[in-house]
């Protein structure tokens, strides 16, 4: 008889649940649905990437790790820090010219510090926002006031950075970013956005 | 008609020249299925895509993965004349495929990230804008017969 198996894992799972005529739930016990459990894994590998990843600013995390410039040992902050002080927020502009518009009062030069203070700012969000998925809205609560009333970003370049996010990630992580990583974190900064965005009307 | 500098199509034809047209081809469309799996939509007679395994190592998909991304390079050819090159294929996708155009977008930013997680460092941020620019000409061409 051929059993189930965890799309992920292979392990082997039991029996499915009798659904009888209910048509999915027992009086009294909750049945994981395939989405949850999909939804659950998608979870996991979000945070178990972000550990390797390694926390803004969490001396020797990181994976892969990659020495400082003038330095003989491993990045501290790992590969987060290297995404937000140079990669992201210059791949963005350089890409979408439009959301320089945003920033007006900076210096878009080239690794200005500027561009690498507020891809920290950014980086760390996001880095807030892993630690709590389980709770989007509170956790960004203040940055999805601050957007809705003085920033008032158009939400679309929530998806450009977004995108440029996981461009970043596969640069660095190669084969690594498999098709399963790709999703969870697309579903990931989908939810973020959507979050910004929840108080803008 | 679309302008292209010269360091946009260089660096649009020296990427291609180096892509494996079967491979990137065959992830970038089972990404699609696998990140959106709405778009599984449109191939329902291609087998099992019950998962990311299944879908990875679907034969179909990476058939047809390598048919979409060979087209693409019809645009990378024909870098000035994008819109004349899909006028076809543009037809077929609202009359026969009935496709939202919508996909054509999302397959090109997966075209995209496809691209980074294999030519890492390459793929700078010059690069990627060329790219996306040729991503969003190629995916505006095929909408533009829609009626």
């Amino acid at each position: 008889m051929c059993g189930r198996r965890c799309w992920s894992t292979r392990r082997t799972l039991g029996p499915r649940p009798w659904r009888g005529r209910a048509g999915g739930r027992l009086p009294g016990r909750r049945v994981q649905g395939g989405n949850q459990r999909r939804h659950n894994l998608e979870m996991t590998q979000l945070r178990c990437w972000t550990e390797l990843l390694g926390a803004p600013g969490q001396e020797g995390a990181g994976y892969p790790c990659r020495p400082a410039r003038g330095s003989h040992g491993p990045q501290v902050g790992g590969l987060w820090d290297s995404l937000s002080l140079t990669s992201l927020p210059r791949r963005m502009f350089c890409v979408y010219p439009s959301t320089k518009t945003y920033f007006p009062h900076f210096d878009l030069h080239h690794d200005s510090e500027q561009i690498r203070h507020h891809g920290k700012k950014v980086v760390g969000a996001l880095g807030d926002a892993v630690r709590h998925l389980d709770n989007l809205s509170a956790t960004l609560s203040e940055l999805s006031n601050l957007h809705a009333y003085n920033l008032r970003v158009d939400p679309v370049n929530f998806k450009l950075l977004s995108h440029c996010f996981q461009v970043v990630l596969g640069v660095h992580l190669g084969r690594e970013y498999t098709p399963q990583v790709h999703v969870a974190y697309d579903k990931f900064l989908a939810a973020v956005s959507a979050v910004l965005a929840e108080k803008y009307r | 008609m679309v302008h292209w500098t010269a360091e946009e199509k260089q660096l649009i034809t020296s990427l291609w020249g180096k892509v494996n047209v079967e491979e990137c081809g065959g992830e970038a469309l089972a990404r699609l299925l696998i990140v959106y799996p709405w778009t599984q939509r449109f191939f329902s007679t291609f087998g099992n895509l019950s998962s990311p395994t299944a879908i990875m190592g679907n034969p179909k998909v990476r058939a047809h993965g390598k048919k979409v991304l060979t087209s693409f390079g019809d645009a990378v050819k024909n870098l000035d004349n994008i819109k004349a090159t899909y006028a076809k294929l543009s037809e077929l996708h609202c009359n026969k495929l009935h496709v939202d155009p919508e996909n054509f977008r999302l397959l090109g930013d997966i075209l995209l990230i496809v691209l980074a997680t294999r030519f890492a460092k390459e793929f700078t941020p010059a690069c990627q804008a060329a790219w996306q620019k040729l991503a969003s000409v190629v995916a505006h061409a095929l909408a533009h017969q829609y009626h």
